[in-house]
């Protein structure tokens, strides 16, 4: 059995939502984005209310890149041509130690530029996250 | 634990009647190793959690597990696991194989 993609394993600390954080950066990348629950069967545009008001409850979830994306994943699933665009990301607590953390993990297709900008975003997203529950 | 393949490589495994996985090197630097996962044939979004093609989806081989397969790093090893060599199941530890859309029940 093949299985496909990257794992990329990123630490977020516990106590905000994790999803929100990596909900905006997937915005700001890919404006017109789509967010489907792993489990569910629908896939709600980036700036629909129902994502910030329940799907950031998702502990596993996709995000396509746009429209175009999110039909051909769920027709065909993974081929050459929808390469990196669907992002899956896994949040769970991390059994530790550190204690207080999130392990979010990342899976993509292919570790490009786009990928990297993503990264970096998460990165400094949960960086910020930390700095704010410090100074708080 | 489930295995699933296209229907070349369910014939090419369910020739033999010990099932042998054969060990490969998976895209995005997994181990080399045989691979399965727990989760089952009528699972919602089943290649998006896998990230494979549907067309590899079409056939299943399922087995009792024994817990001596480990996860993969991160989130998704809670649901896909692997050996690394070849992994060979013996007939009484075979639940069913063939059409995943025939499978009777979920492991």
């Amino acid at each position: 059995m093949s299985i496909g993609g990257i794992d990329r394993v990123l630490f977020a600390p516990a106590g905000v939502s994790v999803a929100d954080a990596i909900l905006q950066v997937c915005r700001d990348l890919w404006p017109k984005c789509i967010f489907q629950d792993s489990d569910g069967a629908i896939g709600h545009e980036i700036d629909d209310p129902w994502v910030w008001m329940h799907g950031t409850a998702s502990d596993e979830f996709f995000v396509f890149t746009d429209r175009t994306a999110y039909e051909m994943w769920n027709e065909f699933g993974a081929s050459q041509e929808n390469s990196n665009s669907m992002l899956h990301f896994i949040v769970r607590p991390h059994p530790g130690p550190p204690y207080g953390l999130f392990e979010v993990t990342v899976v993509v297709d292919q570790w490009d530029e786009s990928m990297r900008a993503l990264d970096d975003g998460l990165q400094n997203a949960f960086q910020a996250i930390y700095h704010v529950r410090s100074a708080a | 634990m489930n295995h699933f393949t296209d229907r070349k490589g369910y014939n090419a495994i369910a020739a033999s009647p010990t099932w042998r996985f054969r060990a490969s090197t998976p895209p995005g630097g997994h181990p080399f190793g045989a691979y399965f996962t727990n989760l089952a044939p009528d699972t919602v979004n089943l290649a998006l959690k896998l990230r494979i093609p549907k067309d590899k989806l079409g056939y299943v081989f399922v087995f009792v597990d024994l817990g001596d397969l480990l996860p993969i790093a991160g989130g998704r090893g809670k649901f896909i696991f692997y050996l690394a060599d070849d992994y060979l199941v013996i007939k009484e530890r075979q639940i069913y194989h063939g059409e995943s859309a025939q499978c009777p029940s979920a492991e």
